[in-house]
């Protein structure tokens, strides 16, 4: 199940990187994408909670820097489609908590 | 081809100043349809200033392009309004059919406004439920139907009829109303169109004026900019034809026939000829690009039954279902003093006029007994709300870059299509001479994005139905900004 979770949040990040460059150039981002990027997290989210309530070691730290970077997908929706236009910085920083919560995530997977 | 509907072939062109001062008055309306202008003249009455602004012409909108129907039955939602509903609903609408025959009487409005029947025809005896549920609705409301043999040049298994309905020619009516609004010293302005709200302050923004106001009507069919309600409301466009024939074809009166494809025929005596007007072919704004087989399909029909000698007008106008099949009429979740009048699905006429009561009867401290049902801030759970939901997230879904595209080559002279240019999706059209014109393909309400509208050569959004000409310029819907202009494609 991490593992799966893993390659999710892999794809996600594609998806996620291909959004960021819209963004960063001021460009309309793709709402196909932006749906399938949104749904393939929040799948690999829920995969990883139900990982972390079975596991005996939970990857905790990651999970929750996961749960807070989905709030932060949410809201560049949200502002996305209300006021037609992506913040570039939010964007970024909910990028960047996604590395994190993904590099830890990826040590807690290979120190099994 | 070319798109005029026969209302407006019959009344001649209005002729209002642009708002070009900014201004005060106690009520601004946004949109000079009926519902726009009966406010107007419903708040003169009662000592309210107003001004009304209308993007185009008055009555030229939705309303121009209608059937010209009054009735106090409902249309394609006979199964929607629950009986709990019903009676209040058909009786404001039974009043909103005679406010406008007063009117007309009142005030010389010179609009062809007669009384007459309103039938439903089944073709089979399967039609037979949709023709009892019509009969004890009108019950409900307090009409009386009766079973009866309408002379139609159709094959006709069972009929139900209404007495007391009307027709009239729409735009006549509602030029009319303008007039009378300007004359009894409200403000009407044309080609004024609104480019901002400020609802905290109640200040409308156009190009060259503001109108500060103390309580806004957004009166535009369906309300613009972004509120939830767009996401509960489908949006379907609808055709009409009307054919010259070569003699009286219909007996007086509507005619609706409660099986499928949908037709709504009615008979108009124009120009020393008469005609058989049809309407019907809806579908949902933005699903079809060959729009013009819509229109072809009531040509064909009319030329099936009746004695068309040509086929004069064609037009086309949208309408707005709400989910639960009530219309949302009332104070927005953008303030109580920001009102709008919507989801009247295809019987606008006749729900404008209630709509101008209600407004009315809000602002001049009177309870009216549709306000908590119609509130516009209701949630209307449902399959329908559903429904609309997964549309918009389906359209969605289909802004994939590269995906829905097509080659520039492809595009014939006055067609259209969405075309990649540089992982960004691009309008473009081509007009008759070769030309080719290119905008932004993401609608400017909610960034849906926007499809060819082959007949009426427009841009529009099938997410909450925002249309723009082939230029990009807003023609109705919730959006308020043009689509920006791209750099025409190499061929």
């Amino acid at each position: 199940m991490l593992t799966a979770a893993l390659v999710l949040f892999a794809l996600a990040a594609l998806g996620g990187a291909v959004l960021l460059s819209f963004a960063w150039r001021g460009r309309h981002a793709p709402k196909g994408i932006a749906l399938i990027h949104g749904a393939v997290a929040a799948l690999a989210i829920v995969l990883l909670a139900v990982h972390a309530l079975r596991s005996t070691n939970p990857p905790t730290l990651s999970l929750a820097l996961f749960i807070v970077a989905a709030a932060g997908g949410g809201y560049v929706l949200y502002r996305d489609l209300r006021q037609g236009s992506v913040p570039k910085a939010i964007a970024t920083v909910h990028g960047l908590i996604a590395i994190t919560a993904f590099v830890l995530l990826y040590l807690n997977w290979s120190a099994r | 081809m070319r798109m005029q509907s026969v209302w407006q072939a019959a009344a001649a062109a209005t002729r209002y100043p642009p708002l070009d001062r900014d201004i005060s008055v106690d009520v601004a309306i946004v949109g000079g349809g009926i519902t726009g202008l009966l406010c107007a003249d419903r708040l003169l009455a009662q000592g309210a200033t107003v001004a009304v602004i209308e993007a185009f012409s008055v009555g030229t909108g939705s309303t121009g392009n209608s059937t010209g129907n009054l009735y106090a039955l409902v249309g394609e939602r006979h199964g929607r309004l629950d009986d709990a509903h019903a009676p209040a609903v058909l009786q404001a609408r039974s009043a909103g059919v005679a406010l406008i025959e007063q009117l007309t009487h009142d005030y010389g409005i010179e609009c062809g406004f007669v009384r007459c029947p309103w039938t439903v025809y089944g073709e089979s005896a399967g039609d037979g439920d949709a023709i009892a549920r019509a009969s004890a609705l009108a019950r409900l409301g307090g009409l009386t139907p009766q079973r009866s043999t309408p002379s139609l040049p159709l094959p006709v298994h069972e009929a139900v009829t209404v007495d007391g309905q009307a027709q009239f020619n729409p735009l006549l009516f509602t030029q009319g109303l303008a007039r009378h609004v300007s004359e009894a010293g409200g403000l009407v302005f044309e080609t004024t169109r609104m480019q901002a709200l400020d609802a905290q302050r109640r200040v409308v923004t156009t190009p060259s004026a503001a109108i500060h106001a103390s309580c806004v009507v957004l009166a535009t069919h369906t309300p613009k900019g972004r509120l939830r309600l767009h996401a509960e409301m489908g949006v379907f466009r609808e055709y009409g034809v009307a054919a010259a024939v070569d003699r009286p074809a219909l007996p007086a009166g509507i005619f609706w026939n409660a099986g499928t494809p949908n037709r709504s025929i009615r008979a108009y005596r124009f120009d020393g000829r008469d005609h058989v007007v049809v309407v019907g072919e809806n579908h949902r704004t933005g699903d079809r690009e060959d729009t013009a087989a819509c229109v072809a399909e009531l040509e064909v029909f009319l030329r099936r039954h009746f004695g068309v000698r040509s086929v004069d007008y064609r037009w086309s106008a949208q309408n707005y279902r709400p989910a639960d099949g009530l219309p949302l009429i009332g104070p927005s979740a953008l303030g109580d003093d920001i009102l709008v009048a919507t989801g009247y699905a295809a019987d606008g006429l006749t729900y404008g006029a209630v709509a101008a009561v209600m407004i009315a009867d809000r602002l001049g401290g009177r309870a009216h007994p549709l306000a908590d049902a119609l509130d516009p801030r209701r949630l209307p759970l449902g399959s329908d709300l559903l429904d609309e939901v997964a549309n918009t997230i389906k359209q969605f879904a289909r802004d994939i870059p590269g995906v829905g595209t097509e080659d520039v080559a492809q595009i014939a002279p006055c067609g259209g299509a969405i075309v990649d240019q540089g992982g960004e999706k691009i309008a473009v059209h081509r007009d008759a001479d070769g030309v080719l014109h290119a905008v932004s393909a993401v609608c400017t309400h909610m960034q849906c994005i926007v499809r060819w509208n082959g007949a009426e050569r427009s841009w529009d959004c099938p997410c909450h139905g925002s249309r723009f000409a082939a230029d990009g310029r807003v023609i109705e819907g919730p959006a308020l900004d043009d689509l920006p202009e791209r750099p025409a494609p190499a061929e």
